[in-house]
């Protein structure tokens, strides 16, 4: 091979390492950058994306009792952190007293998480309560359904548990169960588990977009009541709550909705390098096939 | 012998909890409960014994010299969470100590394990296209095509996106799933039959 050949061969071999550093950098700037008017998660103002969850929320009667359950997985719980925190500051908007639950490890992590979050926003053990970590999977959601849930996590009472009293108790005495999935325990356990022994209970979720093949079903069959299971459904939901204007406590949505620019630009890299990849392979195998037909 | 008290217990115990959905009996109700109860226990013993047997192992590991670094690393954590939630008076996963693993280590390093997801897939795609070039370049045009119709543009074009992928997903995507969780719960069925009937035994 001439040097001439050889140089432009060095010359146009990238230094190693440089392409995960660029895509960091963009992604970093992505990030810093406002958002972009023409970009949009949640499909915008006329969008109808989201209205699922804040109808269901919005028609619960005055001063529902709402149980939560918090199991949501560690990996994907970013995506929907934004529509789950959305949800609990919907809940506290319209009056709600909740009840949180978990069922796996790292949806107690997060549930104690977040209610260490809303007393800190001002959420009295009027308002909140914590049932705890029910260990069992499936089968201490079965035992939910029979149980009187007259205790907390610490073995105390509670005005929200006394209220329950009132009104029977148990998981009955719910107006609305909003299931944060992503986990092993999700949306399809409290349906294939809670919905048969306590059928009048209305079953909401949020879950992340993976999961939506097998919540769909049952949001189309009107087993869930609601559901927010992609981003721009999250995001939009997270928009019209935040729209609401509660400036603070715990009505308040705490944070920014993803950056769509940030997003952007990652799906930009993936489509380039998913087209570059599929050149090189027709070009190569168009070359393979010249040589074949020119041997 | 042993697979058969096997499969008849766990049939005993699945007719009874079915039972128990179907029919209002407060002593079958009882039963049930007890039932679930012992499940619960069994599901809690099992989480115990997985802690255990993970401990036995790496400090096996360390004591023979073998991936010590690794087999540390796993026992360090493992004594970072617990340590904090089981000293006494803590107050358990509510203690501000667990609190500050899990927000500060657990919740990023799962994150950032997750993100690896990104890189590695665009990885095995290049892979994948250059050892089965024909199936995987269909696989990854569909992938390229949900991409597009992902991207989050507004205005006129995006709600055209918008709407494409919505039908993609509530009409293709979703019969492929559907008949892949029909196909899988089948399967399921037909292999627990096999096994409490004791037919598995017959193709051995």
């Amino acid at each position: 091979m001439s040097e001439a050949r050889r140089g432009v061969g060095r010359g146009r071999r990238l230094p190693r390492g440089i392409l995960p550093l660029a895509l960091i950098a963009a992604l970093a700037i992505a990030w810093l950058v406002p958002q972009l008017p023409f970009l949009s998660l949640g499909g915008g103002a006329e969008s109808t994306l989201g209205d699922d969850l804040h109808v269901a929320i919005g028609s619960l009667p005055d001063q529902p009792n709402v149980i939560v359950d918090m199991d949501p997985d560690l990996g994907t719980y970013p995506e929907i952190r934004y529509a789950t925190r959305a949800a609990l500051a919907d809940l506290m908007a319209v009056g709600s007293r909740v009840a949180v639950v978990s069922f796996s490890t790292e949806g107690r992590a997060i549930a104690v998480a977040e209610i260490a979050r809303l007393r800190a926003a001002g959420a009295g053990p009027d308002r909140l309560v914590d049932l705890g970590f029910r260990s069992g999977g499936e089968a201490a959601l079965v035992q939910l359904t029979g149980q009187p849930l007259d205790r907390d996590v610490s073995g105390a009472t509670s005005p929200v548990l006394d209220q329950l009293q009132e009104r029977g108790g148990g998981l009955g005495a719910f107006d609305l169960a909003l299931v944060v999935g992503g986990g092993d325990m999700g949306p399809r356990s409290w349906i294939e588990q809670v919905e048969p022994r306590v059928p009048h209970l209305p079953v909401a979720a949020i879950t992340p977009t993976f999961l939506l093949p097998q919540v769909q079903p049952y949001r189309e069959a009107g087993q869930l009541v609601a559901l927010a299971g992609t981003l721009p459904e999250a995001v939009a939901y997270g928009a019209s709550v935040a729209g609401g204007g509660a400036t603070s406590g715990p009505e308040r949505v705490p944070e920014q909705p993803p950056n769509a620019l940030a997003i952007l630009v990652g799906m930009l890299v993936a489509l380039a390098v998913l087209l570059e990849s599929g050149m090189s392979g027709l070009v190569g195998g168009l070359r393979g096939a010249s040589r074949g037909r020119r041997g | 012998m042993r697979r058969s008290i096997y499969a008849a217990v766990v049939t005993a115990v699945g007719i009874v909890i079915l039972a128990d959905l179907v029919v209002a009996n407060p002593a079958l109700g009882s039963v049930a409960g007890f039932l679930t109860g012992l499940l619960v226990l069994l599901a809690a013993a099992a989480a115990i014994a997985g802690a255990l047997t993970l401990l036995v192992r790496h400090s096996g590991r360390i004591a023979r010299g073998t991936d010590r670094a690794g087999s540390l690393a796993v026992l360090v954590g493992m004594t970072l969470v617990l340590v904090p939630g089981l000293l006494p008076g803590s107050a358990g996963a509510d203690a501000p100590a667990v609190r500050w693993v899990v927000a500060a280590l657990l919740a990023p390093l799962v994150a950032a394990i997750f993100a690896l997801l990104f890189p590695l897939l665009l990885s095995a795609a290049r892979r994948g296209l250059r050892l089965r070039g024909r199936e995987s370049g269909v696989m990854l045009a569909g992938a390229a095509a949900v991409l597009v119709l992902l991207l989050p543009i507004g205005g006129e074009p995006g709600a055209w996106l918008a709407s494409i992928a919505a039908w993609v997903q509530a009409v293709p995507v979703a019969a492929v799933f559907r008949g892949m969780l029909l196909g899988v719960a089948a399967i399921g069925a037909l292999t627990a039959a096999r096994i409490l009937l004791g037919a598995e035994g017959i193709d051995e």
